[in-house]
């Protein structure tokens, strides 16, 4: 089965893209801060990471360049509110750059992508 | 990434710059505050402004940091532009980044390297799209600059180059105005000169010309030379003739008289006498000198024609007064008039009739731009009357002229009518702007300069021809003749013109000069304006990053799982239409958030050729149902026939519809919406009129601020980013409003090739 994590701090979100993702047929797995992200991604590297970008920190951005570096074929999503910056992410090598919306129809689509182009390779 | 901390910075960076700008006008103090301001968000250890030398292959470095000690490329001192950084930004209008002067390709680079300077970044200064230099930041660090600095850079360059163009300009001004001081002065050395001259006359007995006689005490004429009756116009002297039947002297004053008395020294006296109808001046100069017996009993006279002399120093004084009148207006229209005026005036040049053309070098010909003088023999014997007892001085006819409007006579009808394409040389007007020299015309009739259609319309036997020329070129020409009084145009007539038409040529630089000057002034207050708006999107840019994470955030999962209970198809219908309710204005919410990211990170207009008209009438059909609604009436009024601009028809028609809808809420009782369409210069201008509540003038100061409204559910953003995008047009948008009648809102958009 497909493995995705999720990157979210807050909580109920994370509850939402956990059942949303679910009913998509994927495992989800959730951590709740970079650091999080990390070791997890570690343990058990999952086929997709879907990362919120948290501006003033940006632990999102040093969380995706930490797990890239240990293995740097795993496919990221990023899934921010933060609208104004994509141009600026979009060049730090992630597969997807997603403005969240509580319609996640263009999350999912995404990922889907990115899951049949990986598989295609 | 420092971004994000840098915005607070950034923005109030900005706003003092902002400041910096508009408190002065001296380049040097504004240069060293808005460089302070820099080094709060770039590092950097030298900055310069460079710019070309006209004309020249140098450049020059026009202000250098007042804030480093480095000393390369010294302040003021040209240099060679070729392979200069400079030259390349010319070249590209592209900023350059140079990692390593150790290794760069620049001609500059050594002499910096030497310097300690090790990186070096050059931003464009552009006004209105044309380069016109380069601010330089160096650094004692390899690889200092990065593209980063780039958008602070665009930011606040346009101001920068605006500032330097404008100092620039304000140069050339004091340069022209430098040189027609130097003119006056070498008026008025001339005049000295005559004057020393005159001095020098006095003693050496210059036999030619001159009227000698010697009298005795008793005021007999012991010997006349022969000059001494032609000075005076008698035919020959009278045998025993007395001094005052040649002198004419009165008791009061008589030069020989006076010489005798103090027995030393020089007695002059100037006499003015009518003769054949003109005036002559004639200087007399009485010397005693010594008789046989060793007294002083006889006197010397020298009496001399100076009606020449005279003249030119009267008409020397009369340039130089000329020039001074000239030098009063800078207002080009007021100047031509007066221009004119000067060369038919009685009391100044005298012609009967001055006729003015002027190139115009993008069409690529002369054409005629206006004329002075009467239109028929009867007309100019009543006006020179007329106006010789008006205005008794030269002095209060230009001053009346400066005042009055310029009259529209026939004659100035007929010369407005005339244009010359510039290769037609056959046309003398032509010939004297190509050769810069003045053609005199005695008798158009034979002349091969004149055409035959020229001397139609000048009607003139006899005339001249002089070009206005400044720095090399010629700008116009003057045009004089006399067809009434048929006084001939002698050589000294050509000569006076001549000069005048330098002074006059000068004048009309200054004022074109001027005239720019003032328009890049309003350029720089529409720039600053511009600045302005931009520190309000900047503190935008900074609201909608808090609210995309503060409100997006909480959206998401009140919409997402609202969205999950809507898939699961609920059976109680309640529970199906309040999921339904939270997603529908959950969305409606999102769009708004979209809005606002909008103008934080605005789209670039995508072009195309439109037809206003079309876009109005598409606009129009869009809100009929909308307005017939709310009981208001709608009029068009389209002007036919307008040349078609490019424009984002997607952006234009949004700034249109939300001038409707703000035009519609002010109209809560109904009433009238005009739509217009009109040409204005190079606009074209789309004027939405309500006949609503309008405006207070606090409420006017306000509505372009993000935010600001003063609906109950409005969110105040409809203005700005309508400016936005029209500001993305380079166009304008422009509100008037009576309270309590109406407001207009005008949205100008450049007309484009
Ligand atoms: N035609 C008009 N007549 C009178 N007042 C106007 C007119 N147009 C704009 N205003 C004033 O300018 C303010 C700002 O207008 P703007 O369109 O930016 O925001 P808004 O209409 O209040 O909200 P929205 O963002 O929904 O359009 C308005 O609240 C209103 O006070
Ligand atoms: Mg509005």
């Amino acid at each position: 089965m497909t493995n995705i994590l999720v990157v979210e701090d807050e909580k109920n979100q994370a509850l939402l893209y956990r059942n949303e993702l679910s009913a998509e047929g994927y495992s989800v797995s959730v951590a709740r801060d970079g650091r999080e992200a990390v070791t997890m991604a570690k343990l058990n590297p999952p086929d997709l990471l879907v990362l919120d970008i948290n501006m003033p920190g940006m632990d999102g951005i040093e969380a995706m360049g930490k797990i890239l570096g240990e293995n740097n074929r795993i496919p990221i999503v990023i899934n921010t509110a933060y609208s104004s910056f994509k141009d600026n992410f979009m060049t730090w090598s992630a597969d997807a750059y997603i403005v969240k919306s509580a319609d996640l129809t263009e999350l999912k689509k995404a990922i889907k992508e990115i899951l049949e182009k990986r598989k295609a390779q | 990434m420092k971004l994000v901390e840098l915005y607070p910075a950034r923005k109030e960076v900005i706003s003092n710059i902002q400041r910096i700008i508009s408190s002065s006008l001296n380049l040097k103090d504004i240069y060293a505050s808005v460089v302070n301001e820099l080094k709060k968000v770039m590092a950097f250890d030298r900055v310069s402004i460079s710019i070309p030398i006209e004309g020249d292959n140098q450049a020059i470095t026009f202000v250098a940091s007042v804030t480093s000690t480095i000393n390369v490329l010294e302040e003021g001192k040209p240099y060679p532009l070729k392979g200069s950084l400079l030259e390349r930004i010319l070249l590209t209008g592209e900023p350059i980044i140079v990692e390593d002067t150790k290794s760069g390709s620049h001609s500059t680079n050594g002499l910096f390297y030497k310097a300690g300077i090790r990186s070096r970044l050059g931003y464009p200064l552009k006004v209105r799209g044309r380069v016109i230099g380069s601010i330089n930041f160096s650094s004692m660090e390899p690889n200092h600059f990065s593209t980063t600095q780039f958008p602070l850079l665009e930011e606040i360059c346009p101001q920068l180059a605006m500032l330097t163009e404008n100092t620039l300009l304000f140069e050339k001004v004091t340069l022209s105005e430098e040189r027609y001081k130097n003119l006056y002065n070498n008026a008025r050395l001339a005049e000295e000169q005559l004057r020393q001259e005159k001095e020098k006359l006095d003693y050496v007995v210059d036999v030619l010309g001159i009227g000698l006689c010697l009298m005795d005490r008793g005021m007999n004429i012991l010997w006349a030379n022969a000059n001494l009756p032609k000075v005076w116009g008698l035919t020959e002297l009278p045998k025993g003739a007395r001094c005052r039947d040649v002198f004419q002297c009165t008791e009061a004053y008589c030069p020989v008289a006076r010489a005798l008395e103090s027995a030393e020294g020089r007695y002059r006296e100037i006499k003015t006498l009518v003769r054949d109808g003109r005036r002559r001046y004639i200087e007399n100069t009485a010397i005693p000198l010594q008789d046989e017996k060793g007294e002083m009993g006889r006197v010397l006279v020298l009496s001399r024609d100076i009606t020449q002399r005279e003249k030119r120093l009267r008409q020397l004084s009369l340039l130089r007064e000329l020039g001074q009148a000239l030098h009063k207006t800078l207002n080009i229209e007021k100047l031509l008039n007066l221009i004119l005026t000067s060369v038919t005036a009685g009391q100044a040049l005298a012609f009967n009739r001055a006729f003015l053309f002027l190139v115009d070098e993008e069409k690529g010909s002369v054409y005629g731009k206006a004329a002075v003088g009467p239109s028929s023999g009867e007309e100019a014997a009543r006006v020179w009357q007329d106006v010789s007892q008006r205005y008794p001085t030269l002095e209060e006819l230009l001053k009346e002229v400066m005042e009055r409007e310029p009259l529209d006579s026939p004659l100035n009808v007929k010369t407005r009518l005339l244009v010359y394409p510039l290769n037609k040389e056959e046309e003398i007007v032509v010939r004297c702007v190509k050769e810069m020299r003045s053609q005199v015309v005695k008798e158009a009739a034979t002349d091969p300069r004149v055409t035959r259609e020229f001397r139609e319309f000048l009607g003139s036997k006899e005339f001249v021809c002089v070009p206005l020329v400044v720095k090399g070129g010629a700008v116009g020409v003057i045009i004089a003749d006399n067809p009434y009084s048929m006084e001939p145009i002698t050589d000294d007539h050509v000569h006076l013109l001549n000069i005048f038409a330098g002074q006059a040529a000068l004048a009309m630089e200054n004022a074109e000069t001027y005239k720019s000057l003032e328009e890049k002034i309003e350029q720089l207050r529409e720039t600053q304006e511009r600045l302005c708006r931009s520190e309000r999107l900047v503190a935008m840019g900074e609201i909608s990053t808090y609210i995309a994470h503060e409100i997006r955030n909480p959206l998401v999962t009140i919409g997402g799982f609202a969205r999950s209970i809507e898939k699961t198809k609920p059976e109680e219908e309640d529970v199906a239409t309040a999921a339904r309710i939270i997603v529908e204005e959950v969305s409606r919410l999102e769009k708004i958030l979209g809005n606002i990211k909008d103008f934080s990170k605005p789209q670039e207009p995508r072009k195309v050729r439109v037809d206003i008209n079309t876009l109005l009438e598409d606009t129009c059909c869009l809100t009929e149902g909308y307005l017939r609604e709310r009981g208001i009436n709608l009029i068009k009024n389209f002007s036919p026939g307008l040349p078609p601009t490019f424009l984002d028809p997607a952006q234009i028609k949004q700034v249109l519809l939300n001038l409707v809808k703000n035009a519609v809420e002010s109209m809560e009782e109904g009433g009238t919406l005009t739509v217009q369409s009109i040409r204005e210069e190079q606009y074209i201008r789309t004027d939405i009129s309500d006949t609503g509540q309008g405006m207070a003038p606090e409420v006017m100061e306000k509505i372009f601020t993000p935010f600001f409204t003063t609906k109950t559910s409005g969110t105040g953003v409809g203005l700005v980013v309508s400016h936005k995008i029209v500001d993305d047009h380079d166009g304008k948008l422009r509100v008037s409003s009576v309270q309590g009648r109406g407001s207009t809102f005008s949205m100008l958009l450049p007309i484009t090739e």
